[in-house]
């Protein structure tokens, strides 16, 4: 069940000739879901979060938040009577007010239980109670999110918007913050959008996914889905490093410079372009041999620790005769992970081998 | 590398003291004596002795300007908080027609100068005088001092704090309250302090305004009386009500933080729908347009008219023209210069020395200009009776009142040049002084530059200490209306306070530009 559904959206800013921030979008956000909006800069991903939060108008389409319709073509219920939370870029305490005050600050002044569930508020989100009465410049980038996170849960929102909220912080924090959010969120079963252009970060941190470009959603599903099965090359270079092959379908599989990859759909053929990711690729290193005919050479690598970085060219091989000279002829540089304990050196050659399906791109 | 460093450490350390004393010198000389006139008034009041002190200040006359000077404070301040923060927040965050014009329109009546302002009111009607008067007056020339910051601050105001505000359920009016003006409190506070300080210190308005009040007390008596102790003591009243202006700012500011946590990249705030509302809302800045410049234009207009060729006469106007340019270049530069050294140590060696030397320099900007004139006319008369009514003495006071306005300006354009320039022009095997010329000099040239035309703008339009102060002969633009003015030879002031007018232009683009650039000017 959707709990907030967008119908044929669209948001210019400026004059009506003016490209669109969001066109003509659909989306649903299912009940008790963690959906990421991801897209590069640009995309209207932003713009998507202030329609919903009410802070923009949309010029035409229909938002609705279950029974409720928050905005009907350019009608809209302003953002104070919508009960919708949302956490901005850098938090955006009030720089006047204590953290108390702050958190305390969308409830009824004299709510019964105020401090009591400050007190709570402040524990559910993991901060001391002795900063109650510090100002937000004394707190870290870090504890200024979360008395954000707190602020707007006091509300008890149906739904949090999370405006790329850990994108200053920094990277060792950010995923234990992304993870302590979201396990918070979770427990007091609240809806949650984030918006964020990193895509790692949109991957680990949803359990649904919208890929959003030039102000429309590409590609909207589960976030594994999307990694292994995205719509077009550009969706698959966004959520990750792809390897894209032309190649030629037949039943059940296709003929690509790395050989027959086998392929889940069985009913195209002809000439299409499909994507493996490089974690599908398998190296036979010094020699060792995979059984298959194609060959590679390290050009060059670089050391992660963990990992060795290989950028590998594919040597073409005239073994397979039935396939059209364009497809043997595509000589293609591949980035492939091998564990940082391998011993490989620059020049060497490799065989390489495919594992699962090749997916084809529409 | 290890073993060197106890020697090489102290040799730095000693070389970093001795690098700054060709500034830190000039910088505690010029700290002296902007103590001058704070040190003549704490000295006056302790050698004059009780008796004197209670029989001059303790009398009905003092209870009087003390009661007149607190009634207008009350007045003009709270007003011209209203007014301007209404303006300010019709012109920058609705969609109030021609909101470019009037944010300009309300900077422009700073480029007429108080007195004549005063002049423009006397001239049109010559009934309106007293507290009406001088508080109609006073707002209609000062208010500009609070719009400007208090604009400033709601363009830079960050539109995410109104935005979170309104998703935690707040009405706009609310938010308005409890969100937008606890933040614009530090420029209402500094834009008040400075409108106080004028009404403190101003002499031509009040007096055309027929309005008695510390500075106007002052300035008579001194006429009456040069270097008598009553003017000296009543100056002593008027420093400490600057004293106390100044402790109840930094009592109110509090020393709270008001600056937007985070550094994000900053949304154009919202602008709110008038409606039905925009054409009445309209008439509020049409009207202080009306009352700030109409006046004084239509006022000018027909005098002008009236005295036709014949006011414009260059046997007066060129010599003023001339001597104005002169003294306000010569003290422009001065200024600049001696304020140069502690704007370049508070950048590159702030320490707790040059924070004590950098309040010294601040503190006389706000005493009125009649305190630094007694002090030097005292001083001169006592101790170098050969400096007295000299262009020397007139172009120090300049300095005294004008050195908190170079700084400003000197220190921003400093900073606009940071060091990491002249360590990478040096990397890039530049001598030293080469590197200074080519980073730093040229980074803050049109800083200093803008700064000096500030303190040149003031100096055109002093009015008080030029009177106490200038050698005999001397006439600049503003005594000369000013003594057409007091003739009440309306037409023949015209064409003095027009020039006047058209030299304090530049002031305002300056003062508007100022007001951009620093965050809670």
């Amino acid at each position: 069940m959707s709990l907030l559904t967008l119908s044929a959206v669209t948001k210019r800013y400026g004059s009506a000739t003016s490209a669109a921030a969001v066109s003509n979008l659909t989306l649903d956000i299912p009940a008790g879901s963690r959906t990421a909006i991801v897209g590069p800069s640009g995309s209207g991903k932003t713009t998507l979060l202030r329609l919903v939060a009410g802070f923009e108008t949309p010029d035409q389409g229909r938002i609705a938040l279950g029974d409720t319709v928050l905005a009907d073509g350019t009608t809209a219920i302003p953002p104070h009577r919508r009960s919708i939370g949302y956490v901005a870029q850098e938090g955006a305490l009030f720089p006047h007010l204590t953290i108390a005050a702050n958190i305390g600050f969308g409830m009824e002044r004299n709510a019964p239980g105020r401090e009591a569930r400050i007190t709570e508020l402040m524990q559910q989100v993991g901060l001391s109670s002795s900063m109650r009465e510090r100002r937000p410049h004394q707190l870290s980038g870090g504890q200024q999110q979360r008395v954000a996170l707190a602020r707007a849960m006091a509300r008890q929102p149906k739904i949090m918007l999370l405006d790329e909220p850990f994108s200053a912080l920094d990277t060792g924090l950010r995923e234990a913050m992304r993870d302590m959010v979201g396990d918070v969120l979770s427990d007091a079963g609240i809806t949650t959008i984030l918006v964020t252009h990193d895509q790692a970060e949109a991957l680990s941190f949803a359990d649904h996914l919208a890929v959003m470009r030039d102000g429309v959603v590409v590609q909207a599903g589960s976030p594994q889905d999307l990694y292994l099965r995205p719509a077009d090359a550009q969706t698959a270079r966004f959520l990750g490093d792809a390897i894209i092959l032309q190649a030629v379908l037949d039943a059940g599989g296709a003929h690509t410079i790395l050989g027959r990859i086998p392929t889940a759909s069985t009913t195209r053929r002809g000439n299409a372009m499909v994507m493996l990711r490089p974690e599908q690729l398998q190296l036979g290193l010094n020699g060792t041999e995979l059984g298959t005919a194609s060959r590679g050479r390290i050009l060059a690598r670089s050391f992660r620790g963990s990992a060795w970085r290989l950028s590998i060219e594919h040597q073409p091989v005239y073994a397979n005769l039935e396939l059209p000279d364009s497809v043997l002829e595509t000589a293609s540089i591949f980035s492939v992970e091998t564990p940082g304990v391998t011993d490989c050196g620059v020049g060497d050659i490799v065989a390489i081998g495919v594992k699962g399906t090749a997916h084809i791109l529409a | 590398m290890s073993l060197a460093t106890p020697s090489a450490g102290k040799a730095v350390r000693a070389k970093r003291a001795g690098a700054y004393w060709p500034m830190l010198a000039p910088a505690m000389f010029v700290s002296l004596l902007s103590l001058i006139p704070l040190g003549f008034i704490i000295w006056i009041t302790l050698t004059s002795g009780w008796d004197t002190v209670s029989e001059l200040v303790l009398r009905p006359k003092v209870g009087e300007l003390l009661v007149n000077t607190l009634v207008l404070l009350a007045l003009t301040l709270p007003i011209s908080i209203v007014l301007s923060v209404s303006l300010a927040w019709l012109i920058e965050r609705t969609n109030l027609p021609f909101a470019k014009l009037w944010s300009w329109l309300m900077v422009a009546p700073l480029a007429v100068p108080a007195f004549v302002h005063s002049y423009a009111w006397n001239s049109a009607l010559p009934g309106f005088h007293g507290l009406i008067g001088a508080v109609t007056v006073s707002v209609l020339a000062y208010f500009p001092f609070l719009y400007l910051p208090v604009a400033a601050q709601l363009r830079r105001l960050d539109p995410t704090l109104e935005e979170t505000a309104a998703s935690l359920g707040k009405e706009p009016a609310t938010i308005f309250w409890t969100v937008v003006l606890p933040q614009l409190r530090l420029a209402i506070c500094g834009g008040t302090l400075l409108i106080g300080l004028h009404l403190l210190a101003e002499y031509g308005l009040f007096v055309l305004m027929r309005f008695d009040t510390f500075a106007t007390a002052i300035v008579d008596q001194f006429q009456a009386v040069y270097n008598g102790p009553a003017a000296n003591l009543l100056g002593g009243v008027l420093v400490l009500l600057c004293l106390l202006l100044l402790r109840l700012e930094v009592f109110v500011r509090g020393d709270e933080r008001y600056a937007r946590v985070g550094a994000g990249a900053a949304r154009t705030a919202r602008s709110w729908t008038l409606g039905a509302l925009a054409w009445p809302a309209t008439l509020l800045p049409l009207a202080v347009s009306l009352l700030a410049l109409g006046v004084p234009v239509w006022t000018l207009g027909r005098w002008l008219i009236s005295g036709g060729a014949a006011v414009w006469r260059l046997d007066g106007i060129g010599p003023a023209l001339g001597q104005t340019a002169a003294l306000a270049l010569g003290g422009a530069v001065l200024t600049t210069l001696a304020a140069a050294p502690i704007a370049w140590l508070s950048i590159r060696a702030p320490s707790r020395l040059q924070r004590a030397l950098e309040a010294c320099h601040y503190y006389v900007g706000a005493l009125p200009g009649v305190i630094v004139a007694l002090a030097l006319v005292t001083i001169t008369v006592r101790v170098a009776l050969p400096l007295y009514q000299t262009i020397a003495m007139l172009l120090l006071a300049y300095l005294l009142m004008f050195l908190p306005r170079a700084l400003v300006g000197l220190r921003a354009s400093i900073a606009q040049a940071p060091v990491e320039l002249e360590r990478a022009a040096a990397s890039l095997g530049k001598p030293p002084l080469v590197a200074i010329w080519k980073t730093t000099v040229r980074l803050a040239a049109p800083g200093a530059a803008a700064s000096a035309a500030l303190v040149a703008l003031g100096i055109a339009n002093e009015l008080t200490g030029t009177l106490m102060l200038a050698p005999n002969g001397t006439r600049t633009l503003a005594m000369r209306f000013w003594s057409y003015t007091a003739e009440l030879n309306f037409a023949a002031a015209a064409p003095y306070a027009v020039l006047l007018i058209v030299l304090s232009l530049p002031l305002v683009l300056l003062l508007r530009l100022q007001a951009d650039r620093d965050p809670q000017s």
